[in-house]
């Protein structure tokens, strides 16, 4: 099991390699472009209209955390990321069936369980995922000192990575509640489970099996928004209380994992051909 | 291992990264200074079902957080967890409890919406909600009689009962079977803007409105200089309340009037022009005032019709959070402008002696960290 995740692994690494590369590239132009801004326009144009220190932080305060993921720019590699990794659910799958040698009939070959195959497939691309999250928090320590090294120490406030993340989208990705950080993972590893389902079913059954995995997985998106809906939008509070909500979450996910994992597993065991 | 040296570097820089993240994540909230209670003098067992509600924040930084301060603990609001935290802070003891009482009458209730909950009553209202938008003439009252454990619903059309065209809610108290609602009506023409305040009286059992009286009248240019604002308190059984008026105009604000309510829908308009209005108890209105840099507690005798007893204080100001239980009345005040420190006073309300003079003390004394308390309340 170890040998072929690490085997698979091997063939993202290039892929998370990059990505991380041009995600502190595409940040570190959006931090520079926001900490310059506030220089020109905030500190230097004011002191030349003989504002004081004081002055200028009394009026448009201090640098802080916020500004740092101020700029668009920021959230374009982040997104870029979620394009790439959706991209690479897909391919971790497809490559083995193309090209010359159908390298997927090697795999299958192997003796031992086909579902290690899964496994590896699927834990490859969460620890992808996982990586991009936690070197963007590594990142934001060195935006920080970016942003030191830029402006006047007396101009900056808190630049906790923390505080970037509370204060921005980033909590979308690093949420600040372990229990909320865990389930969002939990999530998407079921988002990516069932996107297995509909490679494997349509690798089983072709067309035919296409159009049962986008029913099943519009059946499913069709609950999930009417929930959305029925909570928050037709009503002008939420119905369920929060932690009737973890309660449903809890279960939801129990079901739909059970649900789609014996299913994947009955597809790979059962009626996957090469 | 070697040809293992991708993967377990990744594995070993989440598992580092994740577990740096988790402790980092709650350090600039819990930088924040904690608070405990230092008792002066008095009998700190007073304090035994008391729970203070507050916020502390960091000047510097801008950090932010309410706390929960009893004798026996401390807790920060943004520390719970997200499921623990129903609204974006404490909901107050009186809507906690009712949750645990009655959790599918309190389903979708928030207490951003005016409600008042006594010993015998809890109601809601609300503006009529289409599902799309809100009908600003229509009213959605929604009453739980705690006593009989009975719900009633019921929409109220203040156009077509009372004329009034394009309403807000302001405030509302229940007493005994009474519902009293303040709600401000707005007719915009094109260089005018008339704002009426109204109070509504709404019988419960009879499910209308049965009387409803013009407070006040504004009509100006639509800048807003002017303004009304109304306060209501009421004893904990909801057998009696009162209610005030108060006018803003540039910097100051006025007591204009003051209403008495007591059972049976008796409304009497008492001649107090002064202070602000903080708590009822059997025979007194409770007023604050801070006049000179002196602060005081003032109490006006229902019977006498008149002020008779005053507390001053002096090293403290900004008398706030007036809570009565058991015939003791609870107060805080803070030393200064920017509340780095602040107090907790009982007062006994047949002798007027101080019960308890304690001081709510935080683990920092650094300059840059600020608090201020928003409630006191009784867990019980």
């Amino acid at each position: 099991m170890f040998r072929l995740l690490n085997f698979e692994f091997n063939r993202i690494f290039k892929l998370l390699v990059g990505l991380s590369i041009g995600v502190f590239g595409i940040q570190l132009i959006s931090v520079i472009i926001s900490t310059i801004s506030y220089k020109e326009s905030v500190i230097e144009s004011n002191l030349r209209e003989g504002m004081t220190l004081q002055e200028i932080v009394e009026t448009y305060g201090l640098f802080e955390a916020y500004y740092i993921t101020l700029n668009n720019l920021f959230f374009l590699p982040v997104g870029i990321c979620a394009g790439v990794i959706l991209f690479s659910i897909f391919f971790i799958w497809y490559r083995d069936w193309a090209g010359k040698n159908t390298f997927m009939y090697r795999l299958m070959m192997l003796p031992q369980s086909r579902m290690t195959i899964y496994y590896a497939k699927l834990l490859t691309i969460m620890i992808t995922v996982l990586s991009l999250a936690f070197i963007q928090y590594l990142y934001l320590y060195i935006y920080a000192i970016v942003a030191k090294l830029i402006l006047p120490s007396q101009y900056i406030g808190s630049l906790n990575p923390s505080d970037m993340i509370s204060q921005s989208s980033l909590q979308v990705i690093l949420a600040p509640d372990t229990l909320l950080f865990i389930s969002a993972y939990l999530i998407g590893t079921l988002f990516v489970m069932m996107m297995f389902t509909l490679i494997l079913l349509e690798r089983s059954y072709k067309f035919v099996g296409l159009l049962i995995g986008g029913l099943y997985l519009f059946v499913i998106a069709s609950l999930i928004i009417g929930f959305i809906v029925h909570q928050y939008i037709f009503n002008p509070y939420p119905y369920f209380y929060k932690t009737e909500l973890v309660i449903i979450a809890i279960l939801a996910w129990l079901i739909l994992t059970l649900i789609t994992f014996i299913w994947n597993r009955h597809l790979m065991k059962r009626k996957i051909t090469v | 291992m070697k040809k293992y040296w991708k993967l377990t570097l990744t594995l070993t820089g989440i598992i580092v990264l994740f577990i740096t993240f988790t402790l980092q994540k709650d350090r600039p909230i819990k930088e924040l200074p904690q608070y405990s209670f230092n008792t002066v003098e008095g009998d700190s067992s007073l304090l035994d079902d008391l729970q203070v509600i507050g916020d502390t924040y960091d000047m510097q930084y801008n950090t932010y957080t309410e706390f929960k301060l009893t004798e026996q603990s401390f807790e920060k609001f943004e520390l719970l967890p997200f499921y623990k935290q129903e609204a974006y802070q404490y909901l107050p003891n009186a809507i906690e409890k009712l949750k645990k009482e009655d959790k599918n009458f309190m389903r979708q209730k928030s207490f951003d919406d005016l409600y008042d909950i006594n010993e015998d009553y809890a109601a809601f209202i609300t503006l009529s909600f289409s599902g799309v938008w809100y009908n600003y003439n229509e009213l959605k009252v929604d009453i739980k009689d705690r006593k009989k454990d009975e719900y009633k619903e019921f929409t109220l059309n203040v156009k077509e009962d009372l004329q009034l065209n394009d309403i807000t809610l302001d405030q509302m108290l229940i007493v005994e079977d009474y519902l009293y609602l303040t709600v401000t009506d707005y007719n915009a023409t094109e260089d005018l803007y008339d704002e009426d305040i109204h109070l509504l009286t709404i019988d419960m059992e009879e499910e209308r409105v049965i009387d409803s009286q013009e407070l006040a009248h504004i009509s100006d240019d639509g800048t807003g200089e002017e303004n009304y604002e109304v306060d209501f308190v009421h004893n904990e059984e909801g057998s009696q309340a009162a209610m005030a008026l108060y006018y803003w105009g540039e910097h100051e604000r006025e007591l204009e009037k003051v209403i008495y309510f007591s059972g049976n829908n008796e409304k009497q308009v008492l001649d107090v022009s002064e202070g602000d209005l903080a708590a009822v108890a059997d025979d007194y209105l409770i007023f604050v005032n801070y006049e000179n840099g002196k602060s005081s507690v003032d109490f006006y005798s229902l019977t006498e019709e008149k002020f008779t007893e005053h507390i001053h204080l002096d090293e403290y100001h900004f008398v706030d959070n007036t809570v009565i239980e058991k015939d003791i009345l609870y107060f805080t005040a803070v030393n200064d402008e920017i509340e780095t420190k602040a107090a907790l006073f009982a007062y006994d309300l047949y002798t007027f002696e101080p019960l308890y003079v304690g001081e709510i003390v935080p683990s920092k004394t650094d300059q840059r960290y600020a608090m201020s308390i928003s409630a006191l309340e009784f867990i019980h």
